[in-house]
């Protein structure tokens, strides 16, 4: 074993292989079944975005006859404007939605993680402008800075449109992941490790952050709803000159459209709409399950 | 300030108490329902509080001293339930079972004839309400009297407690240090100048000045206002200075129960003996002390006969078979111990 | 507690080894939020004017391309014009640029539209940006008094079934993007089962309608603006709920409550004074931050109703490239959402007697 903590530690027994171990979380999570409910959500929807289109070829015939289809056995979701099949798209579409989402989560939540951390742990001055930066960012709305943004940088890369969305919606994580280390910073093993005279980078990564994972992860779910939120607005608003197949431009091209006013193009509006909707509630949910998870008071039983 | 609270007469109890008892609890159990089975924190408790008379309920945590207090004036969190017993309550003549009161009697009773002290009155009072407002809310809450005469009668409470009236009044809680927060607490109490004012710990959150404040405080006021007393301590030394009788509480029940010489100088249970003997004295001899071995029961699943058995050195066979009831050995004298007679301070504290 | 449930803490005091102003100012709420308040519109300013002249792609240097080619000034000309629309000098070095543009917007002089030739950008915006306030601030209201109200009332009847079933609805309509909400109310309310008059619903006025002070213009006004505020209350409502239930459900465990009621306090005294005037209080910062999330909301909703206030405006600018509209609007919706957290604050220092008296003797 590593050098010896003296936080109390994460996992149970350690005993018993990886399987085990899932098993376990995944009782846990089953304590709050609304949770565990958005976890599968979550994962079969990943599932589906990535291993789908490997089965589901995307529909590229036009066919003219055919749009606005109601549901049928060939196409499960109907037809869009241009008589592609719908459901084709859907399984396309969650790859690009989710990857933006991935990847601005990750920015977010390491400048979050990262800044908070460092400011919670130093305190003074360093503190100080961290606080003081943060609260700027957070009084600026964020969604008419990004539209202004786009009017300047052309975001029509996946990559590149992650980036911004990334490196905007941190404040809020980063407020909430401050107060979880000052209030940590104050906890005896902390105190008691300080007084082992065991190190500065010992204590934050030995010591707080294994108790912080929780928090870094549910931080990166809610990061990734932030994400989906912005990225689905600004597609929708036409600022995003992003080319694929992706929920939000379905919505886009629907209300391009004028899909959204016909009552025979209902599946086509309605699909990627719920899709985008059942994600986005099923991480909230998901993070509830995690709360069982992760907390030590709860898993031990009473 | 005094109203005039009629009880109904389906509440009036049918025996007549003593003219000097305002309160007498019989038989009175309160259990919690827990995961595990039922928590029994209160057994069968009854004791007779006279007017102007101060007792003491001493015990550890977990005796029930606490749910005993807090089930008088049936404030019990929802998991709780009286599941025996009366609480009778008397005043000018007429006596009632306030465990039978209606809500709104209930609510009137609080207060304006049996008031609660808690301990640790840091979070007491409402963060966003002056004292002033606290006062008027109460007064107003009990068919109050004109702002002008609440106004003098809260000048003269907190000079009561030793409080300066012009800086508390109009100062919001957090203004305040605690021990001031709990001689507001003490004031406020007094307002509706009730029959009988029960003490939960109210010294224990306190520094050993404002202790020694409060105490000189409380006896004063008793003396002066003439109300009865029920204060709830792990603290004998507290006892000794302010109470007229002392009952030990055990596993949620009294084990012994006497005026206070009586338990100080002839205690007749090994509980009230060991609690005695862990009281170190200014003069008295250190090697005389000792603590009590072992630890409370569990008050789910307790152990049988008399409950203080696995820590009793006077235990003999019969304590397990059974629980003891409570035997008159003196004068309103009254010990739970089958081996009561053997039980006696072998060392004697210097007289001061 | 959840990461979005955690009453987010006032930010800590700033450096003690400082002198005397900053003590004054760290220890006055009210010095500290107002400071900030600055601060923030000096860096959106400074921010606004690099975006439009530095970034690649600069707006100004598109334009005066664009006028070099249309009109066939020359460089000078065009860039005398672009300088005018502008509000800046383009002949002066950067910072005396700088400060000129900072000297005419607190003149608010804020330029002058790219397209309507002769329209500055201070009328366009005074002429939209009612209707968003108006379209905000009932919504918001609505929202926030029927949201405490309902919070409450599933704190007081816990593991009920109501409760089970609203704060199941309230994490819901809190999860999804609100303007999805508005889209769906548009397809099934309007479109599948025409329960609503969508057409003529669109904008924010009906035609012919001129903006006077009488009921006819009210009726109107709320009836364009009834999807836009339903759609904001819906979206925002689930919060409130359950911040207030979780807010009151804490304050009905506090000391201070089962004091009152062996005070003998009513019932309802309890609930209004003790309960609920604590309960209320982390609501309050949570205003300011909807608030400010609800303006940003609104570049979307108005385009799905297409109603004409701020966010339309602003969403429109960017489309037809009047940049100097977009850099106008931007800078009014933040200093509206920094005006809307300062007056938070305010409240909330005004409300919480320990913000306000702090420093107070003990």
């Amino acid at each position: 074993m590593s050098q010896a903590t003296i936080a109390p530690s994460w996992t149970g027994s350690g005993r018993g292989g990886p399987l085990y171990e899932l098993g376990l979380v995944l009782r846990l999570m089953a304590r709050n079944p609304a949770g565990l409910a958005g976890f599968i959500a979550v994962v079969l929807i990943v599932l589906l975005s990535v291993v789908g289109p490997l089965f589901i070829p995307l529909d590229m015939t036009m066919n003219p006859a055919k749009i606005y289809q109601p549901p049928s056995w060939t196409y499960p979701l109907g037809t869009d404007y241009q008589g592609r099949d719908v459901w084709s798209q859907i399984v396309h579409g969650g790859q690009s939605v989710l990857l933006i989402a991935f990847l601005a989560a990750l920015m977010s939540t390491l400048i979050a993680v990262t800044f908070g951390a460092l400011g919670a742990f130093a305190g003074g001055w360093v503190d100080g402008v961290i606080t003081f930066v943060t609260d700027v960012f957070l009084t600026i709305p964020t969604l008419p800075l990004l539209v202004v943004l786009s009017a300047f940088i052309k975001l029509n890369s996946l990559p590149l449109l992650s980036v911004i969305i990334g490196a905007l919606a941190w404040p809020v994580l980063l407020r909430s992941v401050r107060s979880q280390v000052l209030s940590l910073k104050e906890r005896d093993y902390v105190e008691a490790a300080r007084a082992l005279d065991l190190g500065t980078r010992h204590i934050i990564g030995a010591e707080i952050l294994p108790q912080m994972l929780s928090y870094i992860v549910i931080s990166f779910v809610l990061a990734m709803r932030t994400a989906i939120y912005a990225q689905t607005a600004l597609i929708f608003l036409g600022l995003v000159p992003l080319s694929g197949n992706n929920w939000a431009v379905m919505i886009q091209l629907a209300w391009v459209r004028g899909a959204v006013f016909f009552r025979d193009s209902l599946f086509y509006i309605l699909s990627p709409v719920l899709a985008i909707a059942v994600v986005q509630l099923a991480l909230v949910t998901m993070t509830r399950s995690l709360e069982e998870v992760f907390n030590p008071r709860l898993r031990t039983g009473g | 300030m005094r109203g005039s609270q009629e009880a109904r007469s389906s509440t009036r109890v049918t025996e007549t108490l003593p003219p000097d008892v305002v309160l007498s609890v019989r038989d009175l159990s309160v259990e919690y329902a827990a995961r595990r089975g039922a928590v029994k924190a209160v057994r069968q408790v009854s004791f007779d509080l006279r007017r102007g008379e101060s007792l003491a309920l001493i015990g550890e945590s977990g005796s029930g001293k606490t749910t005993l207090a807090l089930a008088l004036i049936r404030l019990l969190t929802r998991s709780a339930r009286i599941s025996s017993g009366q609480v009778l309550y008397q005043r000018n003549g007429r006596a009632f079972d306030v465990l039978l009161l209606g809500a709104e009697e209930l609510r009137r009773f609080r207060w304006q004839e049996c008031a609660m002290v808690f301990q640790s009155a840091l979070n007491a009072l409402n963060p966003v309400m002056k004292v002033w407002d606290h006062i008027q809310d109460t007064s107003r809450a009990h068919d109050g009297a004109g702002r002008g005469e609440i106004q003098r009668r809260a000048h003269d409470l907190m000079r009561l407690v030793q409080l300066d009236p012009g800086r508390v009044l109009g100062a919001y809680p957090h203004q305040l240090s605690g021990g001031m927060r709990q001689r507001v607490l003490l004031a406020l109490g007094l307002l509706l100048d009730p029959q009988v004012i029960i003490l939960d710990e109210p010294t224990t959150a306190l520094d050993i000045l404002t202790q020694r404040a409060v105490i000189d405080v409380l006896r004063r006021l008793k003396h002066e206002l003439g109300f009865s007393m029920i204060f709830i301590s792990h603290d004998l030394s507290l006892a000794a200075e302010l109470a007229d009788r002392i009952g030990t509480m055990y596993a949620g029940r009294i084990v012994e129960l006497g005026d206070v010489n009586e338990i100080f100088y002839r205690p007749r249970h090994p509980y009230t003996l060991g609690l005695l003997k862990a009281v170190p004295t200014l003069a008295g001899d250190v090697a005389g002390l000792s603590s009590i071995p072992g630890s409370p029961p569990d008050l789910i699943h307790m152990p049988s006969g008399c409950k203080f058995h696995p820590r009793c050195p006077y235990m003999v066979g019969s304590c397990v078979e059974s629980e003891p009831e409570l035997f008159k050995v003196g004068e309103r004298h009254v010990s739970a111990c089958f081996r009561w007679q053997d039980v006696h301070r072998e060392t004697e504290t210097a007289r001061q | 507690m959840s990461v979005e449930s955690v009453a987010l803490p006032r930010p800590a005091v700033g450096p003690s080894s400082v002198g005397r102003l900053a003590r004054l100012v760290g220890g006055s709420f009210v010095l500290r939020s107002l400071l900030k308040a600055i601060a923030t519109i000096l860096i959106v300013t400074t921010l606004t004017f690099f975006l439009v002249r530095l970034l690649p792609g600069s707006p100004v240097e598109v334009y005066i391309q664009t006028l070099m080619g249309q009109y066939s000034m020359t460089y000078d000309q065009a860039r005398d014009q672009a300088s005018a629309l502008y509000t800046i000098d383009l002949d002066s070095p950067l910072y005396v640029q700088y400060l000129g543009y900072l000297a005419h917007l607190a003149q608010g002089n804020l330029g002058t539209s790219l397209l309507s030739q002769g329209t500055p950008v201070s009328d366009i915006i005074l002429r939209f940006l009612p209707w968003t306030l108006f379209c905000i601030g009932t919504a918001l209201l609505v929202s926030f008094s029927l949201g405490i109200g309902l919070g409450m009332i599933l704190a007081y009847r816990r593991e009920s079934t109501l409760d089970h079933v609203f704060t199941a609805l309230a994490s819901v309509t809190s999860s999804i993007p609100e303007y999805l909400i508005g889209l769906l109310l548009v397809v099934f309310l309007g479109i599948q089962w025409s329960l609503i008059p969508i057409a003529a619903m669109r904008g924010s006025m009906s035609p012919g309608m001129q903006p006077h002070l009488g009921l006819d213009f009210l009726i109107d006004a709320l009836f364009h603006a009834a999807l836009p505020i339903t759609t904001y209350v819906l979206g925002t409502i689930g919060v409130w709920t359950l911040t207030m239930k979780s807010s009151t459900i804490a304050a009905l465990e506090e000391d201070y409550v089962t004091v009152a009621r062996a005070r003998g306090l009513r019932d309802s005294r309890i609930r209004n004074a003790y309960v609920g005037r604590n309960a209320i209080l982390p609501l309050v910062t949570q205003l300011a931050i909807t608030a400010g999330y609800v303006v940003g909301g609104a570049v979307v909703i108005e385009r799905l109703f297409v109603y004409q206030g701020i966010g339309y405006v602003l969403s429109s600018s960017i489309d037809q490239r009047d940049y100097t509209v977009m850099q106008g609007v931007f800078l009014t919706i933040t200093l509206a959402v920094i005006f809307a957290n300062l007056l938070a604050d305010m409240l909330y220092g005004r409300l919480d007697p320990r913000i306000r008296l702090a420093g107070g003797g003990g």
